[in-house]
């Protein structure tokens, strides 16, 4: 039996992937609570006064509350994941997850798989990885798209259209590649005849009437070029997704 | 020898959506004591019907699987070389979904 490295006089419960320490469960919740209370405070998230919304997802899900997009929080994300798992087992906290039925071959999850073999290799691999993240610069001439509202749906997007609304129309136009192809591609699909704002969408088809036709094409030339220029962006949230 | 295993976190999906089993291992052939990762082996082999690369990676679990044995931290057990005593409960928390 193993000794708790912190009051010697406890079972050890788990070694922390952090520090590699073995503690005994009460030890180990006075550590977890107190890294993530620090990230809490040296991190500004919550201001006195500020109502909290707790949901304990990684998904997008949790972005969007009742009266529109709330502001995410990562008290979690300088925490180990093993960590997280152990104290809610501990804890005898409800934990279940929900697998979404189209993620067995998303992406993330290689990104995912790839993570957990480097951490079997070196635990604190995620935390440098976080590090570089947050260390990223971003160059001055580098705007960030401001957030407004999809002028179809009103949901936030960075743009007139959002990604959802891009993907409908182009599933109901027969272009499935508009807004999952090249962001090129999908610019030049956009200035051709795709897509344009919900006042022509609702005019006669092109081939019933040609005065349609061309005031499509005002409505293209009118467009302000910011929205079709490519320009580097980086959504800071989504740099590493901790948990 | 009769052991229980615990399959949660997702990780009870790959052994028929059921978290709790209780298990009765056989004698070894060879008359040597069962180790984790013998009961790694008879997991893949007797509960986990599809895709044990899910579960199982070599002698041990799939990155990112954490292991408890009674309670504690199989990395302060000898992880897989434990030898098993009967009743000891294991088990299995996957930290691999959502997104």
């Amino acid at each position: 039996m193993k000794l708790c490295a912190r009051c010697e006089t406890s079972r050890a419960a788990m070694r922390r992937p952090k520090t590699g320490a073995a503690l005994c469960r009460e030890c180990f919740y006075a550590a977890f609570e107190e890294e993530v209370h620090e990230t809490i405070v040296s991190e500004n998230l919550f201001t006195p006064g500020d109502v909290v919304a707790i949901g304990a997802s990684g998904g997008k899900a949790i972005t969007t509350g009742e009266g529109g997009d709330l502001p995410r929080s990562k008290p979690f994300k300088y925490t180990y994941e093993k960590e997280i798992v152990m104290y809610a087992y501990f804890k005898k906290l409800d934990y279940f997850s929900t697998e979404c039925t189209y993620s067995p071959n998303a992406y993330r999850g290689f990104a995912r798989t790839f993570l957990k073999d480097l951490e079997t290799i070196k635990p604190s691999s995620i935390i440098d990885i976080i590090h570089s993240g947050e260390a990223l610069h971003v160059k001055e001439e580098v705007t960030l798209p401001p957030q407004g509202t999809c002028i179809r749906c009103g949901y936030m997007t960075s743009s007139d259209l959002c990604k959802a609304c891009v993907l409908l129309e182009g599933l109901n136009k027969g272009r499935p590649k508009l807004a999952v192809g090249k962001k090129r591609h999908e610019e030049r699909l956009r200035a051709d005849d795709s897509i344009t704002d919900p006042t022509t969408a609702t005019a006669p088809s092109s081939s019933s009437s040609s005065s349609s036709s061309s005031s499509q094409h005002t409505t293209q030339g009118a467009r302000p070029p910011s929205t079709t220029t490519t320009t580097t962006t980086i959504n800071p949230k989504h740099v590493v997704d901790a948990w | 020898m009769k052991v229980s295993l615990e399959f949660s976190g997702g990780a009870e999906l790959l052994v028929d959506g059921q978290k709790n089993h209780d298990v009765t291992l056989p004698d070894k052939e060879d008359g040597s004591k069962w180790t984790v990762k013998d009961l790694l082996a008879w997991i893949k082999d007797n509960l986990i019907d599809e895709r044990p690369e899910l579960f199982v990676q070599g002698d041990t679990v799939r990155p990112g699987i954490l292991v408890l044995i009674n309670g504690t931290d199989w990395e302060l057990m000898d992880g897989p070389e434990y030898e098993l005593c009967e009743g000891d409960a294991f088990v299995f928390i996957s930290t691999l979904h959502g997104g």
